[in-house]
């Protein structure tokens, strides 16, 4: 590695994890789901992707210049997609308290393809100003978005209460067929806001 | 706590200014939003602006906020309506006065348990409340333009909450903190150093009444807080948290962190002098959270696994000799024990039982 390679490292990593992102990789490589759960599992995954995540996308355009705002939001980020990653991974819920630090350490590779060194890049600062880093979640955000299978519309968009409505229809039924419950939903029509 | 008349005034006069600045950037005004509530629902007994249209937070893409405090009946079940009108996004929730009214006084009685109990209680209360606790804290920090501050008679017992919420998660998060930098971790440290840090901004600005449920915002509303609006010795405290963040900051954005033990436990010393966190009761053993049994996997390796066989492995051979530790400021472990530790935290096999019964505030103690 020459010297000039060696100085360019941290963006140059944050360049390629970005290159590889995608949400949920196992999706679209047609990898069957055995667990009795896993379709639960993927469609809360899924909703993450579709409400939560949109919803802290949106929040990256408002930060309007706020660095602090950013940086809580980045944190927000990586805890979430951890939160998410356990869902599609299968794995019990550890306590919120633990998320940053998993996500940190371990990644999120389920439901994002990010290692926790990427994750973690994700959310230090890099030195670019804060228009740069807005503009660097903002494509984090429009990668994973677009590697989703299917146009998403987010619950809050004008355009989307028929899409969703449609959506969890389709999820009913098919949960009513497995004898699962779309309780995260509810849940989240409960609280969120 | 206790809230002046001055804290009072000051509040309100600040949410109405926020809310007014707000609505005319965004070409609409507060009857303007009356009217189209109205339009919507039949009983409105009054309309309450919420969240970070009252806290001066609300950014370009901000939602305005309101909660709808309605006379007649609601279903069971209900949920956040969203409405568009000429550029404004209104964010709608309804409740009845009683509901809200009986969740204050429930919140009230929460306020003077123990904090460990507390966060518990937190975690159960959306699924046994009609007013989910976002809602509460948005209702109780809420602005009525016929009523004022209408619920903020529980901002006193939503601050003690929240205080000792937050402090009790900054002693676990220091706590953990430890354990991944001596069980060589390579960045969960890290992480909850800054979750300690976030918990401890958080407790001086409930303390200060400065309530906010989501996370995102402690920063934000960090960077408006300065030290010399807690009193003496939280000061001290203040600043040096504000530190420690500069430095875990700076130092993730060059990628040279210094490990985290030594400075985690300086802001946790100071935490206890500005807290009255008494010594003794940080040495209480672990405890099993459930039901376990241990089994040898490998040599120096043995299993935990719970009745109905989910498991963690842990890097000691005698799992069972780990509830004999307990949490103390000059906690001696190796890396495997502390390793181990960490997995059956994280596993949630084992609790930290940091039943602290005291944290001491300006005005009295709480939590007793």
């Amino acid at each position: 590695m020459t010297e000039d390679a060696s100085a360019a490292q941290p963006f140059d990593c944050r360049r390629e994890a970005a290159d590889r992102l995608e949400a949920i990789p196992y999706l679209r490589r047609g990898l069957v789901q055995a667990a009795p759960d896993a379709l639960r599992r993927t469609m809360e995954a899924y909703w993450f992707l579709i409400t939560d995540f949109q919803n802290l996308l949106e929040d990256v355009d408002g930060v309007d210049g706020r660095e602090a705002y950013l940086t809580g939001l980045k944190i927000r980020l990586a805890e979430r997609l951890y939160e998410a990653d356990q869902i599609v991974g299968g794995r019990e819920a550890a306590d919120r308290i633990h998320y940053l630090a998993l996500a940190f350490e371990t990644g999120a590779t389920s439901v994002c393809a990010l290692s926790g060194k990427e994750l973690m890049d994700t959310v230090v600062d890099s030195h670019e100003g804060i228009e740069a880093e807005v503009e660097r979640m903002r494509d984090i955000g429009r990668r994973i978005t677009r590697s989703l299978p299917g146009a998403v519309h987010g619950p809050f968009d004008a355009q989307g209460e028929r899409y969703m409505l449609r959506l969890l229809q389709r999820w009913s039924r098919l949960a009513q067929g497995r004898g699962e419950t779309l309780d995260f939903v509810a849940e989240y029509l409960r609280t969120s806001s | 706590m206790s809230l002046s008349q001055a804290d009072i005034v000051g509040k309100e006069a600040f949410a109405k200014a926020n809310i007014e600045a707000l609505l005319d950037q965004r070409g609409s005004s507060v009857k303007g939003v009356k009217d189209l509530i109205g339009c919507q629902f039949s009983d409105v007994a009054d309309i309450l602006f919420v969240s970070t249209v009252t806290s001066g937070l609300a950014g370009s893409t901000s939602d305005v906020d309101v909660v709808v405090i309605v006379d007649g009946d609601l279903a069971d079940e209900r949920m956040s309506t969203m409405i568009f009108s000429e550029g404004v996004r209104l964010g709608v929730t309804a409740y009845r006065d009683g509901e809200i009214r009986a969740a204050i006084e429930r919140l009230s009685s929460l306020s003077r348990i123990p904090p460990s109990r507390i966060v518990a209680a937190r975690k159960d209360w959306d699924r046994g409340e009609r007013v989910p606790w976002i809602e509460l804290e948005r209702c109780v920090n809420g602005y009525s333009f016929e009523t004022a501050n209408r619920y903020i008679a529980g901002l006193p017992s939503l601050a003690e909450a929240c205080f000792g919420m937050a402090v009790e998660q900054f002693r676990r998060a220091v706590v953990l903190a430890l354990l991944a930098d001596y069980g060589g971790e390579c960045r969960g440290q890290y992480g909850y150093a800054i979750v300690a840090v976030r918990a401890l901004m958080d407790a001086l600005m409930a303390e200060r009444f400065d309530i906010h449920s989501n996370p995102k915002w402690v920063f934000e509303r960090w960077s408006k807080f300065r030290p010399e609006q807690v009193k003496s010795p939280r000061t001290d405290l203040a600043r040096s948290v504000a530190a420690t963040w500069r430095w875990l900051l700076q130092g993730l954005s060059d990628h040279c962190v210094a490990p985290t033990a030594a400075r985690m436990l300086d802001l946790y010393r100071e935490s206890r002098v500005a807290f009255d966190v008494r010594l003794a009761e940080d040495r209480d053993p672990l405890r099993w959270r459930r039901p376990v049994r241990f089994f040898p996997f490998m040599d120096d390796v043995s299993m935990v696994m719970t009745e109905d066989g989910r498991f963690a492995i842990v890097e000691v051979a005698d799992a069972k000799s780990l509830a004999g530790f307990s949490i103390s400021d000059d906690m001696k472990v190796d890396p495997s024990q502390a390793r181990s530790l960490l997995a059956l935290m994280r596993s949630s096999l084992v609790d930290i039982p940091i039943d602290q019964t005291c944290f001491s505030l300006v005005e009295r103690s709480i939590a007793r």
